[in-house]
């Protein structure tokens, strides 16, 4: 009988501890998260925004970034694609208003350390700014296109495009008719 | 005093669970590959060592034998919980780098060794130094390493740059391959210390 | 009958005549025309890199035998070997502070780490390639485009990928040209000494003339990679290439002949041979149709290297077995 109430009783002691612990914590952690987000996509817009609005569809999720009159802007958004050399890449794009690419930032990838892993280098994001979806040939260089490829990770940079393309289109889809200034 | 001096002092070189006895070396290899993430495991393994061994050394006397292995997991897991609660909320940037290794405390055997050879056998002072003994050699080893493969790996120290961005730098310390082989040179090279004092 | 406690090790026990020195000058000089051909091919920035990687490589000996208080064996040969081997195995416009690295790895930290030369595990050249492919995969996978005849010392040189590199990004037809013969000769990007199979071959024939290797590893090792990648062929000749184009590229023929048969790191026995054969063989043609690198020669043996002293122990135990019931009937 002993062993039984022994565990019985530790077992009660940590559930009722950790019941402490997760309340106490919840909320810090919710605002944690959010805060991770909004740094990731203050990272890739090269203005300071007041708030942010999330808008969710079936396929990605749009960031749109408001200053402090409610004027967007600019718009992030979630975009990925299976073309890298060990598989899926993840990227958070930001656009302006008129969907030209401020920036994007890699969230998740698995391409070779030291090669395809540049694609999260600024030497290589820079030239995609201010590149649109319609003023760009998106193939790399190598396959006749715009976009450099980096040395020995042509792979990782034409799945990168890839992203971005798709990122762009998302975009398109959503907003489509982006305000002329 | 003296006797607490030495349990204290034992963990950090003589009896260093990573240079040593070689325990919990799924983290030490894992997740050093910055100083910041060698740092952060390192202090969020003594945490939990340091619950475990006080709640162990208190409890021990109460708890039969039949069931002494799993009270003590399930203390170390309570602590583990805890220190990943924590990160979570207030480190997120840490918990991002080290992910799926802080809940793998739990199986880190240098804990369970030290409850069930240390802590469940003494007192509650002497469990408490031991514990602070041992997790700061098990941070010192993953700090030392860390920076090593840091350094080496990424041309980087507490992320400081310090080589330009296009450095070629040995990137194999980076990978799994050169936190073995940096393990190795550690190890060679406190052996080969504590002998020349040894000569002397 | 007193019990007699014998060590039992497997065949050879012959003693030749051969000192280290007489097998070491031999290799080097069955890799001779291989450099020369890396030389004719690439430069003289090519003939630069080979005289640093030898210096360095019998530098390193020489101080690491002074930090362990050993005799000089700087000179026995063996260290000229590393270099020249190492030389071959990387790009022709390798930035020479990098082939240094590639030494001291290859001798310091895979030589005399586990004692110096007859006790190391692994192969010290391929380590120092492994080592410095991984650490720096740009330089050490954009391979200049041959050039013969250019006597300059001009590092800047057109790169491009590799056959087997291309092959893995771009996919069959993106080979366009390249024929067999270009393997063959070594007109083709690739590393110094990997790209001349004829060059590899004749030096081969030297070693095998004067029966420092046998044929055993390298027909297994090649073996089983024409007959795996063979295999692929037929089923889909779309898209894998064909099982002679895996000969003639990479580093095959220079891994089967000069590197799976080190002396120090390959098996005993013909048993052992043949399965270590075997192994460096399917694992080569798994990574390079599977992989995440293009070749996988190095890595085959390397792994397999991992295996000598079990494959070893094995003859051994089977030896001792065998010895044991032979006392038991007498």
């Amino acid at each position: 009988m002993r062993p039984i109430i022994t565990l019985t009783v530790v077992g009660l002691l940590s559930a009722a501890l950790l019941a402490v612990v997760d309340d106490l914590t919840r909320e810090p952690i919710a605002l944690a998260k959010a805060e991770m987000k909004r740094k990731a996509i203050e990272a890739i817009f090269p203005f300071a925004f007041d708030s942010l609005k999330t808008v969710k569809t079936e396929e990605t999720a749009f960031y749109e970034a408001y200053d402090k009159d409610m004027n967007m802007q600019g718009v992030a958004v979630e975009s990925s694609t299976n073309l890298g050399y060990s598989g899926r890449i993840e990227i958070l794009l930001g656009v302006s208003p008129e969907q030209k690419i401020y920036d994007y930032k890699v969230v998740y990838h698995l391409e070779t350390p030291g090669l395809g892993d540049k694609i999260d280098k600024p030497k290589f994001k820079e030239q995609f700014r201010n590149r649109t979806l319609e003023d760009t040939d998106w193939k790399v260089k190598k396959d006749g296109g715009e976009i450099d490829e980096l040395t020995a990770a042509t792979i990782s940079s034409r799945a990168i495009s890839d992203a971005v393309v798709r990122g762009l289109e998302y975009v398109k889809e959503q907003y489509p008719k982006p305000t002329e200034e | 005093m003296t006797e607490a001096l030495n349990i204290l002092t034992r963990g950090f070189v003589r009896e260093n669970p990573v240079t040593k006895m070689l325990l919990g070396l799924c983290p030490v290899l894992a997740v050093t590959t910055s100083a910041i993430n060698g740092l952060g495991m390192g202090l969020a393994t003594t945490f939990v060592l340091l619950g475990s061994n006080i709640v162990v050394s208190l409890s021990a006397k109460a708890i039969p034998n039949t069931v002494r292995i799993p009270s003590f997991i399930l203390v170390i897991a309570t602590f583990v919980t805890i220190v990943d609660l924590l990160i979570k909320a207030y480190s997120p940037e840490l918990n991002q780098a080290l992910g799926i290794f802080i809940p793998l405390i739990v199986v880190n055997c240098m804990i369970l060794g030290r409850a069930e050879a240390f802590a469940s056998r003494n007192g509650l002072w002497y469990s408490f130094i031991d514990a602070v003994g041992m997790g700061l050699g098990f941070t010192f080893a993953l700090l030392l390493l860390s920076a090593f493969r840091e350094v080496l790996g990424s041309g980087t120290i507490f992320n400081i740059p310090i080589v330009g961005e296009d450095a070629n730098t040995l990137l194999v310390f980076a990978l799994p391959p050169g936190a073995f082989a940096g393990l190795g040179l550690i190890i060679a090279g406190l052996n080969s210390l504590e002998k020349k004092r040894g000569d002397k | 009958m007193e019990s007699v406690k014998l060590k039992v090790s497997y065949a050879p026990f012959v003693r030749s005549s051969d000192s280290i020195e007489s097998v070491m000058y031999n290799v080097a000089l069955a890799l001779a025309p291989a450099t020369v051909m890396s030389v004719y091919l690439f430069g003289m920035y090519a003939l630069v890199l080979n005289v640093v990687a030898i210096l360095s490589c019998i530098g390193f000996e020489w101080l690491m035998d002074k930090a362990r208080k050993k005799p000089a064996s700087c000179l026995d040969g063996s260290a000229l070997v590393t270099g020249l081997l190492l030389a071959l195995n990387v790009p022709a416009n390798l930035p020479l502070w990098m082939i240094v690295v590639g030494s001291f790895i290859a001798i310091a930290a895979t030589k005399h780490v586990f004692g110096g030369l007859g006790y190391n595990i692994f192969n010290p050249a391929l380590v120092a390639r492994v080592f410095l492919l991984i650490s720096f995969p740009a330089a050490m996978t954009s391979w200049p485009v041959p050039a013969p005849f250019s006597l300059g010392l001009n590092v800047d040189m057109q790169t491009a990928a590799s056959p087997l590199g291309i092959l893995k990004t771009d996919g069959l037809e993106a080979l366009g040209s390249f024929t067999l013969m270009d393997g063959f000769y070594g007109t083709m990007n690739g590393s110094l000494g990997e790209t001349s199979a004829i060059a590899l071959l004749a030096g081969a024939a030297w070693l095998l003339y004067k029966r420092y290797i046998t044929l055993t590893i390298p027909l297994t090792l090649i073996g089983s990679v024409f007959l795996f990648t063979g295999i692929f062929f037929l089923i889909d000749p779309g898209t894998y290439a064909s099982p002679l184009f895996h000969m003639v590229t990479g580093g095959l023929i220079i891994g089967a002949f000069f590197m799976a048969t080190d002396m120090v790191t390959s098996p005993i026995s013909m048993r052992g041979q043949l399965i270590f054969g075997l192994g460096c063989g399917l694992l080569t043609a798994i990574i390079r149709l599977w992989g995440g690198y293009p070749e996988g020669v190095s890595f085959a043996i390397l792994i397999m290297n991992g295996f000598v002293p079990l494959l070893d122990r094995w003859d051994q135990n089977d030896q001792k077995a065998k010895y044991q019931k032979k006392s038991e009937k007498a």
